[in-house]
């Protein structure tokens, strides 16, 4: 069985597998939910109580999800590059989605670390 | 996690599993700039409130009225008449304080005049109960954090410190006063060779004019003075910054005049009909000080 994340407020839900969850980025006090299939969901939920979430809603997956900054968190499963020096780090599956984004030298310095000692 | 905003733009946090440690470690409080900034910041206050309380005489805790390594703001002036001025004798009347009150630039002084009495510098708190002293103020102040004496400080000849960091003076050489300002005077030389007395203060009438000092801050002042070709004791009845009692002796008509230990400083005096009258504090840590010294007027043997 799935982890999902679930956010719901009076009026809709939404539910995401952890599996489809590519990454969250923060726009102050709205966050942007991307997926597999290149949905966008923006929630008016920060990115703070989004991570909160996930920490208590994944069972399985959630060591794979890593908050990256103030203001991204991410499916280190979709991670095919990184470039700490560029401050980019592109998330794909190689086949239907490609998202380049923009970190910091010092945590992508520090993911990419992750990366080496523990695959 | 009970924070999960806390998190800084160089760092990562594995989110999902709590007993996995994460590739960064939590930062601990004194990792983050913010840590040392506000240390940063406590020190800077700490400073600032440290200079602000050394101006103000916050920290003079009572054993000097102003505060030590300040100077005068009359460093171009030097005193032009010095005089010699000798003890108020008045025949056939026995040694006594005179007292007068009055008010100047809303400022109440009294004047305390010793007759038929001699000014000397005493270490350590003279006896009360000795009827031949008629008069006794602090002197000189003393250091916050050493106990020693701030200035030169000649006793009976001997010097007991050194240094100018007041430039006012007080020089008794056989009984005589002379006040006035200036950085080095022969009557320096003269106390120590003729087994006189000798201290500085800040001065607060040089020539008949106010002189300016810099520490700030009210506090009962008390001044030795020169009025009317006599050395009388001025007191302030309130509490009063430098500048308003210094104008205030100088609208007086003081032509000289040095500051003596105020604030909570000890002092008292014998007056008419064996009235005792005593002021300030005597139970303070640093009045132990071994250097704890007074002007004393006493009645000659």
């Amino acid at each position: 069985m799935s982890d999902f994340l679930t956010i719901s407020n009076a009026n809709e839900l939404i539910r995401i597998p952890a599996v489809s969850l590519v990454y969250i980025a923060s726009d102050g006090n709205y966050s942007d939910i991307y997926t597999r299939n290149k949905e966008k969901y923006t929630v008016t939920v920060q990115l703070g109580a989004i991570e909160e979430l996930i920490h208590t809603q994944f069972h399985i997956n959630g060591d794979r999800i890593v908050r990256i900054g103030k203001s991204l968190i991410i499916n280190m499963d979709f991670v095919t590059y990184i470039n700490p020096s560029r401050k980019q780090i592109i998330l794909s599956d190689s086949h239907t989605f490609k998202f380049t984004l923009e970190a910091s030298k010092e945590a992508l310095r520090e993911l990419k670390k992750h990366f080496e000692e523990n695959e | 996690m009970s924070n999960y905003n806390d998190i800084e733009d160089n760092e990562i946090r594995i989110i999902g599993n709590a007993s996995q440690p994460s590739p960064t470690p939590h930062k601990r409080f004194w990792q983050r700039w913010w840590f040392w900034a506000a240390i940063a910041a406590v020190i800077l206050l700490f400073v600032l409130l440290i200079g602000l309380a050394y101006k103000s005489d916050i920290l003079h805790f009572g054993n000097t009225t102003e505060p030590t390594a300040e100077e005068s703001d009359f460093d171009q002036y030097t005193s032009t008449n010095v005089n010699a001025v000798s003890p108020t004798i008045v025949a056939r009347e026995p040694a006594t304080v005179l007292i007068s009150d009055t008010v100047v630039n809303d400022v109440p002084l009294q004047i305390l005049t010793p007759v038929n009495a001699v000014p000397e510098l005493c270490l350590g708190i003279p006896d009360t109960t000795d009827e031949r002293i008629i008069l006794a103020l602090q002197a000189a102040d003393i250091r916050a954090d050493n106990n020693e004496i701030v200035g030169a400080f000649v006793l009976k000849g001997e010097l007991l410190a050194r240094g100018v960091a007041k430039k006012g003076f007080c020089a008794i050489l056989d009984g005589t006063v002379r006040l006035g300002l200036a950085e080095s005077t022969p009557y320096f030389e003269e106390a120590t060779n003729e087994d006189g007395y000798f201290f500085r203060q800040y001065p607060l009438v040089c020539d008949g004019r106010m002189v300016e000092n810099k520490p700030k801050g009210k506090a009962l002042r008390h001044a030795l003075c020169e009025l009317d070709g006599q050395v009388v004791v001025v007191s302030s009845g309130d509490e009063e910054s430098f500048h308003d009692f210094a104008q205030a002796l100088a609208d007086l008509g003081v032509q000289n005049a040095i500051n003596l230990v105020g604030k909570d400083a000890y002092g008292f005096f014998h007056g008419n009909d064996n009235d005792f009258q005593s002021w300030g504090d005597l139970y303070q840590e640093w009045k132990s000080s071994p250097y704890l010294n007074f002007l004393v007027w006493r009645t000659p043997r």
